[in-house]
C-alpha cells in the first residue's frame, strides 16, 4: 500500500493550482452568476494548451493518455477553485466516445476535443429521469436511412457552450442508442436554465431533428450500457471536484476563525467551534481514500462501481456537511453575495445532486449488498 | 497510490486463516467479560495459542523475537481475528506496551517480560486512570517514592480493565510533586502479587467485572521495575499515545463489518408485516450508509498504519480515527436492535434472542467505547488542535 501521490502526479496537482490560482479568481464566477460575463474563451485556450481536456484521450488521439488518478487530481483542484466550466462535460464526452465510438468517430472527435477546438456535453437527462434507462422518453424513429430526435432533454450541463450533444434517446421496445447532433442543427431550440451553480445548462427542444446513421455513437441500441459506465466515472470526477471543495471551505472557514474576535477571544478558541472544526476535517479527510481508490482501481481495470457509489455517497454528504457548518461560522458575513461561500454552498448542492446523490447511491450499494 | 496489498501481506491473512480454522475461536473459554467486540475480551487459552505461533510479536524486532513485520501486516491480522469474533482485542493491543518496553526499558525487564509476552503467558493491565483523573490524566495523584532499592507506591487506580485476571500493571505515578504536573511523572511495571496492592471489581452495567479498583498501601516495587528514566513519565507515554490510540480501535471496521453482515443475513432470512426486511427502502439505506462507513473508516486505518510504518508523524489521525470508529460502532447497534424490531430487547438467555442477544449487549457495552481511551469530546479538542492549529487561547 502506498498513500502518497508519485512524484509526477504531485507535481501536476501543484501545476494545476497554481495556473486556476493565477488565471481564475471567484470573483469571475460571481459575475457569470449575474449574467455579467460568458466563461472567459482566453481561459478556455490557456487550459485547452494545458492539456486537461486530454488527460484522458489516448496518444494515439491527440491526448497524453493519462491514468483516470491523474483526472481525479484535475477536478480536486478544480473543485478547489471552485471553477465552474465547460472542462467535465467535455471530458465526459470524450470518455464516452473512447469508450463507444467507433474509429472514425474517435478520429474527428477526439483530437478536436483534445485540442479545446469543440466542446461536447452529454443530454441525458429529462424530466421524469434521474440515472435509470427506464425515464429515457426523447423518442429516436427510424426514417427510411435516418433517426428522427423528438423530445425534450433537460437540464444539459455545460450545454451553452456546447457545439454537439450527445443524446441519449429511446428508439423504441426499450432500447436506447446515442447520437451525435450538432448544436444548431435544424428542428433544435435551445434554452438557457438558470441553475443553483452556473454551470452553464440548457434545455433542448428536439423537434423532427434527423441524424444520419454515422453519428449514432458506437452500436445502436446499446446506448445504456455504453453511457452507464460514464455516469459511473462522471460520479467520481464529481466526488473529486467536492473533495477539492469541501477541503478549501475548511481551510477558508478555519483561517477566518483564527482571526476573527468576538468577546474578546479569537473564534477558533472557542471549544463549540473547535469541535464543529474537527468534525468537518473528518469530512475532509475520510473523503480523501474513498475518492482516490476507485480511481486507481480504474488505472488497474478492476470493476468498482460499488467503490465509486460509495465514493458518491460519502462526499455528497462530507461536502454539504462542511459547507452548511463553514457557513453558519462564518456568520452573517457569509450571507453577502461578495462572500465566497454561497459559491461553494451552491458548488455542493449542484455536486450532490448530479450523477446520483446519496440515497441514490445507497440504493445502489443496498442492492449489491442484497445481491 | 497503490490500494494493494503485497504478496507477503496476503500471505499472512492466508496464514492467520490458517490459525482460525486450525483453532475456532468459539471453541476456547472466556475469562474477561466482554469489553470488546469478540466473544470474549480475554481468553488465557487462546492467548497462549497465539503465542506459541508468534502472533503476539508479530512486529517486534527480530532481536527480541520477533518477526519484524509491518503494522499494516498487523492490521491484516487483527481484521481477520475481529471478523471471526476472537478473544483477541487485548493481546494485539499489547504492542503499546511492548513497544514501552523495547524503546525505554532496562535489560532486565526486556530480558524478563518480554518473552513472557510473546508466549502469551502473562497479562497486562493498564494502571492510569484515577478517580480524579480520567480524561485530565496529569491530575493524577498516585505517589512512588524513592527509597534504597525500592519504590514506594501510594494510591489509588480506577478502571482497571483485567487487573484481576493480570500478572503484571503498567502504571504511571507521581515521582516529583514540586514541579509543574507533567514533569514528575514516572512509568513502573507493577507485579500484581506484590504485599499491599488490592484489587475490588467494578460491576458494569452487563453484570460483568472487566474493569477494577486497584488500592496501593506501601507497596514497593524493586528499582528495576522502573519503566524508562524517573520523572520522564509523561514524556514516554505520550510518544506511545498516537500508537496506543491505534492500536486500541484499528480492528474496529472488521468487527464492525461482522454485524453488518450478520444484518444483512438477518434482513434476507425475517419479514415484518409479512414484507422481507431487505426490501424495507429505510433499512436498505441505514445498511448501505453503515458499509459505506466502514469502508471509509477501514481506508483511515490502513493509511494510519501506513503512516505508523514509514514512520510519519501522527499528529491527530488516530484521535480523528477512534472518535469515527466509536460513533460508527454505536450507530450500528442502534441499527442492528432498530431491525430486530421487539425482538431487540431480548437478552442472552432468553429464548429467540437474535445473534443470541450479543448485538443487545453490545449496543450497552459500546456506550463506553466513547468515553474509554480518550472521551470523545477530549478527542475532537486534539483534532482541532493539532490537525488545524486551533488553539486554547487566543
Amino acid at each position: 500500500m502506498d498513500f502518497k501521490l508519485s512524484e509526477e502526479q504531485q507535481l501536476f496537482k501543484e501545476s494545476v493550482n497554481h495556473f486556476l490560482s493565477k488565471n481564475y479568481q471567484t470573483d469571475m464566477l460571481r459575475k457569470m452568476l449575474k449574467g455579467e460575463m460568458e466563461f472567459p474563451s482566453e481561459l478556455w485556450e490557456k487550459i485547452s494548451e494545458l492539456g486537461w481536456l486530454g488527460v484522458a484521450i489516448p496518444e494515439e488521439y491527440g491526448g497524453s493518455g493519462m491514468g483516470f488518478q491523474e483526472l481525479v487530481i484535475l477536478f480536486e483542484e478544480i473543485g478547489s477553485a471552485c471553477l465552474i466550466s465547460p472542462i467535465l462535460s467535455t471530458v465526459l464526452s470524450s470518455l464516452l466516445i473512447v469508450e463507444a465510438g467507433k474509429k472514425k468517430q474517435k478520429e474527428y472527435f477526439l483530437p478536436k476535443l483534445a485540442r479545446g477546438e469543440i466542446i461536447l456535453a452529454l443530454a441525458l437527462h429529462e424530466p421524469g429521469f434521474y440515472y435509470q434507462e427506464g425515464g429515457i422518453q426523447v423518442k429516436a424513429s427510424k426514417v427510411k436511412d435516418d433517426f428522427v430526435l423528438d423530445g425534450l432533454k433537460a437540464p444539459v450541463p455545460g450545454g451553452r457552450m456546447a457545439d454537439y450533444f450527445i443524446c441519449l434517446a429511446n428508439t423504441g421496445k426499450k432500447n436506447t442508442a446515442l447520437f451525435i447532433v450538432k448544436a444548431d442543427a435544424p428542428g433544435i431550440t435551445l434554452s438557457p436554465l438558470k441553475t443553483i451553480a452556473d454551470d452553464g445548462q440548457v434545455e433542448i427542444r428536439f423537434e423532427n431533428v434527423a441524424v444520419s446513421p454515422e453519428n449514432v455513437l458506437g452500436a445502436a441500441n446499446r446506448g445504456w450500457r455504453q453511457v452507464e459506465k460514464i455516469i459511473s466515472r462522471a460520479a467520481l470526477l464529481k466526488s473529486a471536484e467536492m473533495l477539492g471543495g469541501s477541503r478549501k471551505t475548511l481551510d477558508m472557514c478555519v483561517e477566518y476563525m483564527k482571526v476573527r474576535e468576538q468577546f474578546g477571544q479569537t473564534l477558533g478558541s472557542f471549544q463549540a467551534v473547535q469541535h464543529k472544526c474537527a468534525e468537518m476535517l473528518t469530512c475532509v479527510d475520510l473523503s480523501r481514500d474513498i475518492v482516490y481508490k476507485p480511481a486507481w482501481m480504474i488505472d488497474q481495470g478492476m470493476t468498482c462501481d460499488i467503490d465509486i457509489a460509495m465514493a458518491k455517497a460519502w462526499t455528497s454528504d462530507a461536502y454539504r456537511r462542511v459547507v452548511q457548518t463553514s457557513f453558519q461560522l462564518f456568520g452573517a458575513i457569509a450571507y453577502c453575495e461578495e462572500h465566497d461561500m454561497h459559491l461553494y454552498l451552491r458548488h455542493a448542492k449542484s455536486s450532490e445532486l448530479n450523477f446520483g446523490d446519496s440515497t441514490f447511491q445507497r440504493n445502489v450499494i443496498a442492492d449489491h449488498l442484497f445481491a | 497510490m497503490d490500494f494493494s496489498f503485497s504478496r507477503e501481506t496476503e500471505d499472512l491473512r492466508q496464514e492467520i486463516r490458517q490459525f482460525i480454522k486450525d483453532y475456532p475461536p468459539e471453541e476456547f473459554p472466556v475469562q474477561a467479560a466482554d469489553d470488546f467486540w469478540g466473544n470474549g475480551a480475554y481468553s488465557y487459552e487462546y492467548t497462549r495459542k497465539m503465542g506459541e505461533a508468534g502472533w503476539l510479536s508479530l512486529t517486534w524486532p527480530k532481536e527480541w523475537g520477533g518477526r519484524g513485520r509491518t503494522i499494516l501486516d498487523k492490521m491484516v491480522v487483527a481484521e481477520e481475528l475481529a471478523y471471526c469474533r476472537a478473544p483477541s482485542a487485548f493481546n494485539l493491543m499489547l504492542d503499546g506496551m511492548s513497544n514501552h518496553i523495547i524503546s525505554h526499558g532496562n535489560d532486565y525487564l526486556r530480558e524478563e517480560i518480554l518473552p513472557k509476552i510473546a508466549k502469551g503467558s502473562i497479562v497486562f493491565w493498564l494502571a492510569l486512570s484515577e478517580p480524579n483523573a480520567g480524561s485530565d490524566l496529569l491530575a493524577l495523584q498516585t505517589k512512588a517514592e524513592e527509597r534504597d532499592d525500592v519504590f514506594i507506591v501510594n494510591g489509588q487506580k480506577i478502571w482497571s480493565a483485567r487487573a484481576h485476571l493480570s500478572d503484571y500493571g503498567y502504571l504511571i505515578t507521581r515521582t516529583d510533586p514540586n514541579v509543574p504536573r507533567h514533569r514528575g511523572l514516572s512509568m513502573f511495571i507493577v507485579d500484581r502479587k506484590l504485599p499491599g496492592i488490592t484489587i475490588e471489581p467494578i460491576i458494569n452495567l452487563v453484570g460483568e467485572n472487566y474493569h477494577n479498583h486497584v488500592y496501593f498501601d506501601n507497596v514497593e516495587i524493586p528499582k528495576e521495575f522502573l519503566l524508562g528514566k524517573k520523572n520522564e513519565g509523561f514524556f514516554q507515554m505520550l510518544k506511545g499515545l498516537e500508537m496506543d490510540r491505534f492500536w486500541a480501535r484499528y480492528q474496529k471496521p472488521a468487527a464492525c463489518k461482522r454485524v453488518l453482515d450478520d444484518l444483512i443475513d438477518y434482513c434476507k432470512n425475517n419479514s415484518r408485516n409479512g414484507r422481507p426486511l431487505y426490501q424495507d427502502t429505510v433499512i436498505r439505506q441505514k445498511l448501505a450508509q453503515t458499509a459505506i462507513e466502514i469502508e471509509t473508516c477501514r481506508l483511515a486505518y490502513y493509511r494510519m498504519a501506513w503512516m505508523l510504518d514509514q514512520k510519519i508523524p501522527i499528529r491527530y489521525e488516530t484521535a480523528l480515527g477512534k472518535t469515527f470508529a466509536d460513533e460508527m460502532g454505536q450507530r450500528l447497534m442502534d441499527l442492528g436492535l432498530e431491525i430486530f424490531g421487539l425482538d431487540g430487547q431480548l437478552e442472552e438467555g432468553s429464548k429467540s434472542a437474535p445473534f443470541k442477544g450479543l448485538i443487545e449487549k453490545w449496543y450497552l457495552v459500546c456506550r463506553g467505547h466513547t468515553i474509554a481511551g480518550g472521551t470523545v469530546e477530549v478527542m475532537k479538542d486534539t483534532v482541532a488542535r493539532m490537525g488545524l492549529g486551533l488553539s486554547k487561547k487566543g
